[in-house]
């Protein structure tokens, strides 16, 4: 699965959304059901499959598809993963 | 105090009535007292009573300085509180602040309709043009609900904010009428 589908599919879990509610364009703003609690159990989720951190400063930012891809892009690539 | 009909304001989930000393009850005073409630309030430094609360309850005049009981509206069990406060009546600013306190409405929304709720008064009613908070900066689940309320980020207070026994950083958010306008259009509430 690629990393995209793997977001994706975390997401819609994470989120307790259909998966194809989770589109490009994904973001709070687009899912009424993305409330706090469940933003901390999506970034939980996206560190356990991806094996990495995010910090204090970095959890908030992640509010959307496109911003949730990049910062796992981002790590894997200063971590090799890639 | 005359309780004043024009300061209720009902959403789908939640209604906010003013609260007076009276409406203080152990139930409140109790959420004051949970670590899992009070971890980046204020209140966790403090001792907290029935007298306490109600004295803290009292200085709130609803007419320059306000809070609202949040309400579960089917049940009417009291869940939260919300505030609005310093209120600039020249720079037409003020400050808000919130808490769940009943830990089964975390994660149901009810703060964001509070909140919205909150924000509909002070710039449509009050006309207030900016309203602003702060929070720790550990604390991603409040500065998530900034986000999702279209609030941006103002500035850092570097380690201004003692928690867990190390000073951490103060971060605030805020949001103008007009971006408030804009955002309210995409709230489902």
């Amino acid at each position: 699965m690629s990393t995209e589908e793997r977001i994706k599919s975390i997401m819609a879990d994470s989120l307790e959304v259909d998966r194809t509610l989770i589109k490009d364009n994904a973001s709070i703003y687009t899912i009424a059901q993305w409330d706090s609690l469940q933003h901390l159990r999506l970034v939980m989720a996206l560190q356990e499959e991806f094996g990495m951190r995010f910090g204090d400063r970095e959890i908030p930012d992640l509010v959307s598809f496109a911003a949730i891809q990049e910062a796992i892009t981002k790590k894997m690539k200063s971590h090799g993963k890639e | 105090m005359a309780r004043n009909s024009s300061l209720v304001f009902e959403g789908r989930q939640t209604q906010l009535k003013p609260l007076f000393p009276e409406d203080v009850t152990q139930e409140y005073v109790s959420w004051l007292k949970d670590p899992g409630v009070n971890e980046f309030l204020e209140a966790r430094f403090k001792k907290h009573t029935l007298a306490t609360q109600r004295a803290y309850v009292r200085g709130f005049d609803q007419k320059t300085k306000f809070l609202w009981g949040i309400f579960d509206k089917k049940t009417k069990k009291h869940i939260g509180v919300i505030t609005l406060y310093d209120i600039h009546p020249m720079h037409k600013y003020a400050n808000y602040g919130y808490l769940i306190g009943n830990k089964k409405y975390w994660g149901t929304g009810a703060a964001q309709e509070a909140i919205a709720l909150v924000f509909d008064f002070a710039f449509l009613k009050l006309r207030i043009r900016s309203i602003s908070t702060g929070a720790y900066a550990p604390n991603v689940a409040s500065v998530f609900n900034y986000k999702k309320m279209g609030l941006s980020y103002q500035g850092t207070f570097k380690e201004r904010l003692l928690y867990k026994g190390a000073f951490v950083d103060q971060v605030w958010y805020g949001i103008t009428r007009d971006e408030w306008l804009s955002r309210r259009k995409k709230l489902a509430f």
